[in-house]
């Protein structure tokens, strides 16, 4: 029997051991964290796809789940782990990565392909293949099939993003496939030896469609080292847009801060390194003249160099921040001058430049006191450009209604009848409780009143109002005075709160606050709602009382008064059109002056061109 | 005959080794673990490959060219291998193309994907199951 009972405790050890050595045990301990680790890793996640990476599309005003921006997240590979955490809001250390979603990269010193698939095999083809700027070095072209292989091509009808014909735009393949239907075109930003050769085939009219352009560049591992505790792992497929890459030349700390603020990557150039912006001034995709950098000597010399004209020419974009453009030489290249008006009022009509289209009402007297850029017919082209001032609606950055060159603030304000001098007019009075009463009472002003114990609502002050201005406001302080006059209820709740119906619906709080006792007086409060009005149509503004009372004797009385809602804009104007295939914009307002984050949003997004986008893969340890 | 104190011990001492066992399998137990194969994480790998595709504008080459094997050699590229899917695309009125890799098995889990028109094709509607294989 004792043998019996060894061999019995000899099978549980032997049974146990192999438990542990194969993991069986794991779920002992790992699933009591496991549903823990799970939530931190989606939070991260969800944190990093969905805000801290996202990319926003201005045009759209929205943030697309799961496509990321590649400055942001060089900009968190640079950033502080622990405030990152904290940020995040987790408690576990974590780290994540991120690389390319590729497979067969059969050249790893190249940094971009393209698939191509043909229907058939065997056949000689001719496919139009096109490069985003600053991608495809004209002798950098490898074309492999499936397996790797190189497969000879001959190029033809090569346009250039450069004078120098260095930069690939568009090109046209003619190779024979073999064997195989798919196959890879791989290119890279430097010059390696030419592979195109000269085979003079005969295509047929085989069908050829090119994908999109894949990127072989890794971010690597941001986060905590990695310390052997146990560990969740999660991987998920994501996209990422491309930086574009801007330039701007100083002018302005104040643009450059706004730049930097609107989350644009920007490379900052001065007098001193101007010429090596021109020297390569076609890797960018928009080059920015700070507000008067253009002036600038220097700068104004080597911006008159053939490059920066060729640059438009081929598909740049040149956006320029300034005014007074006495010194602006160069712009004459563009076939651009100035129209120098004075006094305060101006008729924009009857001139034979073509800027202002409809539907700006050329016989409309525009008030001004500044100088705008135009442009004129310039050799045997005919540059149009045309005018858009800033517009508050996103889908409008095309809408022309209303055009001045006056930059004089000017000051509207929205609410009615806030003072409450004799009455109430122009305000409603809702109300959650009958108990709850509300009215105009001596000497002005509005109130709320609870005066039965033991109950609980709302009274709601409301006023709806138009805004219908289509410039871009500077600001729009919303001020408010209130009174609790009367307060007898304790261990009752009370909250009075400002809020702002937007015209699609929503309601933006825009102060809270809760109160225990009588305020001994009059409490005033300006808030600056500014961001609140990107849209046009009925707002709403509503001051809110939600009472409370305890056991008899009990009250509450909350008076409202002197209610104001005051915007301010700078109305400005920029001009935009094209030059060959490439963009120029002007504003003769300039932003440092009026610190017009919007005019620079503007622009400088209509300038940009679409980056491209590829897919990735991350991958997030948390422990 | 047994010695009936030696019953007790062995016992205790078998009882004590397994508590021993657990405890220590328990505590040292030291594998990371990966998400496991739960239907969220499989919708998660469908929907990602699906707005991928779309996102990076391989979905726009595929319906505007009509070559569909030039999608299917993509989104195999994206999703893992041990992922058994069926795709099936819609135009408004009709099946315009069906991908698959597998054979349907365990869990299923369906992914919808509306793709709205633009000037090159009207809308188009995306079916995708996905397994685990």
């Amino acid at each position: 029997m004792d043998f019996m009972v060894a061999c019995a405790f000899f099978m549980v050890t032997i049974i146990f051991l192999t438990m542990i050595i194969f993991n069986y045990l794991a779920p002992l301990k790992s699933q009591s964290e496991s549903s823990e680790f799970a939530s931190e890793i989606y939070r991260i996640e969800g944190i990093l796809t969905k805000s801290m990476l996202s990319y926003y599309d201005r045009y759209k005003g929205e943030i697309f789940e799961g496509l990321l921006d590649e400055s942001k997240i060089e900009n968190l590979y640079y950033s502080n782990y622990s405030e990152i955490k904290n940020k995040i809001g987790i408690k576990d250390d974590f780290r994540i990565s991120i690389s390319p979603a590729i497979t067969n990269w059969h050249f790893p010193n190249f940094k971009y392909r393209k698939m191509i698939v043909v229907n058939v095999s065997n056949v000689n083809v001719s496919v139009c293949i096109s490069f985003p700027r600053g991608h495809a070095h004209a002798d950098s072209l490898r074309l492999v099939n499936f397996s790797g292989n190189l497969i000879p091509f001959e190029l033809k009808n090569s346009t250039y993003w450069d004078d120098n014909k260095t930069w690939l735009k568009t090109c046209t393949l003619e190779f024979s496939t073999g064997d195989g239907r798919y196959l890879f075109l791989y290119y890279n930003g430097s010059a390696t030896h030419p592979a195109n050769s000269t085979l003079n085939l005969s295509v047929s009219n085989a069908s050829v469609v090119v994908g999109i352009e894949e990127r072989y560049l890794s971010f690597g591992v941001y986060g905590a080292k990695y310390s052997g505790k146990e560990k969740a792992v999660d991987e998920r497929l994501i996209t990422l847009r491309e930086s574009p890459r801007i330039a701007y030349i100083s002018g302005s700390n104040i643009e450059y801060s706004i730049l930097n603020e609107l989350g644009y990557k920007v490379d900052f150039y001065t007098d001193k390194n101007i010429s090596d912006l021109v020297d390569n001034i076609f890797l960018f995709d928009a080059v920015i003249v700070g507000s008067e950098a253009g002036r600038n000597l220097v700068i104004n010399s080597n911006l008159s160099r053939k490059e920066v004209l060729d640059y438009v020419n081929l598909g740049g974009s040149l956006l320029i921040f300034g005014q007074n453009i006495g010194g602006y030489g160069w712009m004459r290249n563009f076939g651009i001058v100035e129209w120098n008006v004075s006094g305060l009022n101006q008729t924009v009509h009857n001139f034979s430049l073509k800027i202002l289209r409809s539907p700006n009402d050329l016989g409309l007297v525009y008030p001004s006191n500044d100088s705008i850029y135009l442009s004129s017919s310039y050799g045997n082209s005919s540059y149009t450009f045309y005018s858009v001032p800033k517009v508050i609606n996103r889908t409008l950055y095309r809408k022309i209604d209303k055009i001045t060159v006056n930059r004089t603030r000017i000051n509207e304000s929205l609410i009615k009848n806030g003072d409450f001098d004799s009455n109430a007019d122009f305000w409603d009075f809702t109300n959650t409780s009958p108990y709850i009463e509300g009215d105009w009472e001596l000497p002005g002003h509005i109130y709320v009143d609870l005066s039965t114990s033991n109950r609980e609502g709302e009274g709601i002050w409301v006023q709806t109002f138009e805004y219908t201005n289509t410039t871009l406001i500077n600001e729009a302080n919303l001020s408010f005075c209130y009174n609790v006059s009367v307060w007898n209820s304790p261990g009752s709740s009370n909250i009075l709160s400002v809020n702002l119906t937007l015209p699609n619906g929503t309601d933006a709080k825009i102060w809270e606050e809760s109160i225990a006792s009588t305020t001994g007086g009059w409490i005033c409060i300006t808030k600056d709602v500014s961001k609140e009005f990107s849209e046009i149509g009925n707002y709403k503004i509503k001051l809110i009382s939600h009472l409370s009372t305890s056991n008899a004797p009990s009250e509450v009385k909350v008076q409202w008064d002197n209610i104001s809602l005051n915007v301010s804009y700078n109305p400005t104007i920029w001009l935009e059109g094209n030059i060959g295939e490439g963009k120029v914009s002007i504003t003769g307002d300039e932003p440092t002056y009026s610190r017009h984050k919007k005019l620079i949003e503007n622009m400088v997004e209509w300038g940009l061109p679409k980056k491209s986008i590829y897919t990735y893969k991350m991958v997030v340890e948390v422990w | 005959m047994v010695d009936r104190h030696g019953f007790i011990y062995v016992y205790e001492a078998i009882i004590a080794s397994v508590v021993l066992l657990i405890f220590s399998a328990a505590l040292f137990q030291l594998v990371p673990f990966q998400s496991t194969s739960h239907p969220i994480n499989l919708k998660n790998e469908g929907y990602d490959v699906v707005r991928c595709l779309d996102y990076e504008g391989t979905l726009d080459i595929a319906i505007y060219s009509g070559k569909w094997d030039f999608l299917k050699i993509r989104m195999e590229q994206l999703l893992p291998e041990y992922v058994g899917y069926k795709l099936t695309i819609y135009n408004e009125s009709d099946v315009i193309a069906s991908l698959s890799r597998g054979n349907k098995s365990g869990d299923v889990v369906v992914i919808n994907y509306l793709k709205a028109s633009n000037s090159n094709y009207s809308s188009i509607l995306l079916c995708m199951e996905v397994w685990h294989e």
